[in-house]
């Protein structure tokens, strides 16, 4: 028998916790934590002043040159149905209907612009980059279209140009980056008829939120979402209503993507230079235990072996002797049955002789008498 | 469930629970009681009256039984009392009867109910720290004008006593003083009266009125939390010379506070017409859309027939032109407020300090209030409802 599935996971758990210690200790050393960059810009999208017009969905279009979709901008028929984002439409507004009550909430879904992007540390030909400016902007000449970023993506944005058969990209929002190079404010931005949107520094942005919470208790949900979820996004929201209610997740909790995954990827190392060792010993130490094992069974074997033979052997002389002995018993038995016989034969003789002697010895009486 | 003046009113009026007593002329001490320690009972000591809740919290207590028992107790003993002798129709006997909403429902309410009799005042001039002054045998010292507080008026808006005697029916400067005390939980004089997220306090009730739709339109916009000069006036309206003519004695101040809302005249608020333009064009920008034909008139008229309808209302719009404030806030009120834009620009730009650009405070201001103010016409993404698309 050689290693157990329990014993060779327990190993396995060992190290990996060893790895994970050797990994904080390292970041804790470098005392090293990533605030994002000071100048970020983001957007604030207030959803309680979201009426639903669709306005930032069509400037998205436009700016970006995106093919004009089958239903116009200007029929909201289809926000009776949820969408996401695809390879040609970089935001949707999608309607909630809260409770019993008339009026619908509008919430705005793009790519939120993380600080620390899922997409990019998942991205292992670096397509994805954190500008300074705030935008996660994607490199399409380098992409191989693993789709990891859509994967790692905690808000599922990315998308793929699956009917582009020869040069398919990633596609997501970009926050407009050349138009801000440009000094203009993002398209959808700009549209924005209710400045449920606006643009800014993302420091300024979150003073701004919370002087509109602080003015309007009663109005706002007391928390701006983006502010820390993934570690904190570019785009920034708050809202009247619970954001669980209206499509966004709330079990995101604080920590970046890549803080995340550093632990066990900075582990990768270690694995890789130890596997090799590691494996060939559990190989060495599992293939000595068969032999210690197969050795030890031969011998077991023989040995029970011997021992099974001394104890027939002696079986064997016992059951001879025993044989041995039932016959002489038998044979004395027989002799002795056969002499007692012959004795009682011979009485029997004798007796039968006497008898005639008696009657002889009678008749000469009677013959006398006669 | 509430009990509220409607449900008292039928109890106290309700010949069968009459107590059996000579003595008591009323129906108030079949539930009105005191505790008599040395006795060991409960007794009715006429003008003690106060709610329930005020002994009876909502846990058991060395001094009372929880609320809950009580009510079931007192409550429902009496109500299958009056069912078995079936004199009258009666309370509710199950469950549903007080605790369904549904239930609730069904119990005839009865819109004018006399006065309830438990000797309070009519009028009450709040001048507290010139009354210790006066006390304690000083000089009253003029600080903020004395408040006069129309009790009576406010015991019609209200549905119950407790809306604002939350734990006695004593005056709030009882428990509340200027300094503050344990009895009042420390809660200064000053903040009983003016906390703003404090429904039982003066300014925090009324913030609440604001939210009604007739009101909602401005104020869903507005900071709630400003209180300039102007508002603290709207009450501290007594308005003396020095503090040598506050009246010392106290059937003066009545008088005073009584000749105060004897004053008080509200006629139905109304601007001159010639300072309220008809129509404003909205064209000083115009880029996917034509310019739009401001209704302003119309507005002016609609909010105001609104306001009107309200006592309240009227009581704090009585400044000329407060009203206009709703669109033309961080104005002076004045028939000629500054146009729009020379506060919001008209360029889009990045937000520095959330003050909106032109488009927004525009769309801001007119949606949001047709929103608040249950106006469904046009819809807030009915553009050319508004302005004309260019074509």
């Amino acid at each position: 028998m050689g290693i157990s599935r329990r014993k060779f996971l327990g190993w396995f758990g060992g190290l990996s916790a060893t790895a994970a210690t050797a990994a904080s200790t390292a970041i804790a050393g470098g005392n090293h934590h990533f605030e994002g960059h000071p100048d970020t810009m983001g957007v604030l999208h207030d959803i309680n002043r979201c009426i639903g017009c669709r306005k930032c969905e069509e400037a998205c279009n436009t700016v970006n040159e995106l093919p004009k979709p089958e239903k116009p901008f200007d029929d909201l028929s289809v926000l009776d149905q949820k969408r996401r984002t695809h390879a040609d439409v970089y935001t949707v507004v999608n309607q909630f209907k809260i409770g019993n009550e008339k009026k619908h909430v509008h919430v705005k879904k793009q790519c939120n612009h993380c600080m620390e992007p899922a997409c990019a540390s998942a991205c292992f030909v670096k397509a994805f980059k954190k500008m300074p400016n705030g935008s996660v902007v994607y490199d399409e000449s380098v992409c191989v279209g693993c789709r990891y970023c859509m994967i790692a993506c905690p808000f599922n944005i990315p998308a793929y140009e699956y009917d582009n058969a020869f040069s398919p990209k990633v596609t997501k929002c970009t926050l407009c980056y050349p138009r801000v190079q440009k000094g203009l404010l993002p398209g959808c931005v700009e549209a924005c008829p209710k400045e449920a949107l606006i643009y800014g520094n993302r420091k300024e942005l979150i003073k701004i939120a919370r002087e509109r919470i602080n003015k309007h208790p009663d109005q706002y949900i007391d928390h701006i979402y983006g502010e820390h979820e993934m570690g904190g996004t570019s785009w920034l929201y708050i809202s009247g209503t619970p954001f669980s209610e209206i499509g966004m997740r709330e079990d995101l909790g604080v920590t970046s993507a890549p803080e995340l995954t550093s632990g066990p990827l900075s582990a990768v190392p270690i694995v890789v230079g130890l596997w090799p060792v590691l494996l060939t010993g559990i190989y060495a130490i599992s293939k000595r235990k068969d032999k210690v094992a197969e050795e030890e069974k031969a011998e077991a074997v023989k040995a029970a072996e011997n021992a099974a033979d001394e104890e027939m052997k002696k079986q064997i002389a016992k059951i001879k002797q025993d044989a041995a002995k039932d016959k002489e018993a038998a044979i004395k038995r027989e002799v002795k049955n056969a002499l007692d016989e012959a004795a009682k034969e011979a009485e029997e003789k004798a007796k039968a002789a006497a008898e005639l002697t008696e009657t002889a010895d009678a008749a000469p009486e009677k013959k006398e008498d006669e | 469930m509430a009990f509220d003046k409607s449900l008292h009113y039928r109890h106290v009026s309700a010949e069968a629970i009459r107590p059996i007593e000579k003595d008591q002329k009323d129906n108030c001490g079949a539930c009105h009681h005191e505790y008599d320690k040395k006795a060991r009972k409960t007794v009715y000591v006429p003008g003690k009256e106060g709610a329930c809740q005020y002994c009876h919290l909502k846990t058991d207590t060395k001094e009372a039984r929880s609320v809950q028992t009580v009510t079931h107790e007192s409550c429902l003993n009496c109500h299958l009392a009056i069912k078995a002798k079936k004199v009258i129709k009666t309370g509710p006997t199950v469950c549903e009867g007080c605790h369904s909403s549904e239930f609730q429902k069904s119990i005839k309410v009865i819109d004018s109910v006399p006065r309830i009799q438990r000797k309070q005042p009519d009028a009450v001039l709040m001048a507290t720290a010139m009354n210790q002054a006066i006390a304690a045998g000083k000089e009253p010292l003029m600080g903020i004008s004395p408040v006069v507080f129309d009790h009576k008026m406010h015991e019609t808006s209200e549905k119950t006593c407790q809306s604002c005697h939350h734990a006695s029916l004593e005056k709030c400067s009882a428990c509340h003083t200027t300094t503050g005390d344990k009895k009042g939980d420390f809660i200064t004089l000053e903040k009983a009266m003016h906390a703003l997220r404090d429904t039982q306090s003066c300014v925090g009730c009324h913030a609440q009125a604001q939210k009604k739709q007739d009101c909602a339109g401005c104020h869903t916009q507005m900071t709630s939390k400003k209180m300039d000069q102007q508002a603290c006036k709207s009450c501290h309206s007594i308005e003396l010379a020095d503090a040598k003519r506050f009246p010392a004695k106290s059937e003066d101040q009545v008088k005073l506070a009584h000749s105060a809302i004897a004053g008080r005249k509200m006629p139905p608020i109304a601007y001159d017409k010639k300072d309220i333009p008809e129509k404003v064009a909205i064209d000083v920008m115009k880029k996917d859309y034509e310019a739009a034909a401001f209704p302003h008139r119309k507005v002016v008229d609609t909010l105001l027939a609104r306001l009107n309808k309200d006592t309240m209302g009227k009581y704090f719009h009585k400044d000329m032109y407060s009203m206009c404030q709703g669109c033309h806030h961080n104005s002076p009120m004045t028939a000629t407020p500054p146009k729009c834009v020379t506060c919001h620009s008209i360029a889009p730009q990045k937000a520095s300090n959330g003050r909106p650009g032109l488009k927004g405070a525009y769309h801001g201001q007119c949606i949001g209030c047709h929103d608040q103010m249950g106006i469904e016409k046009p819809a807030a993404t009915a553009c050319i409802e508004c302005h004309k698309k260019k074509s």
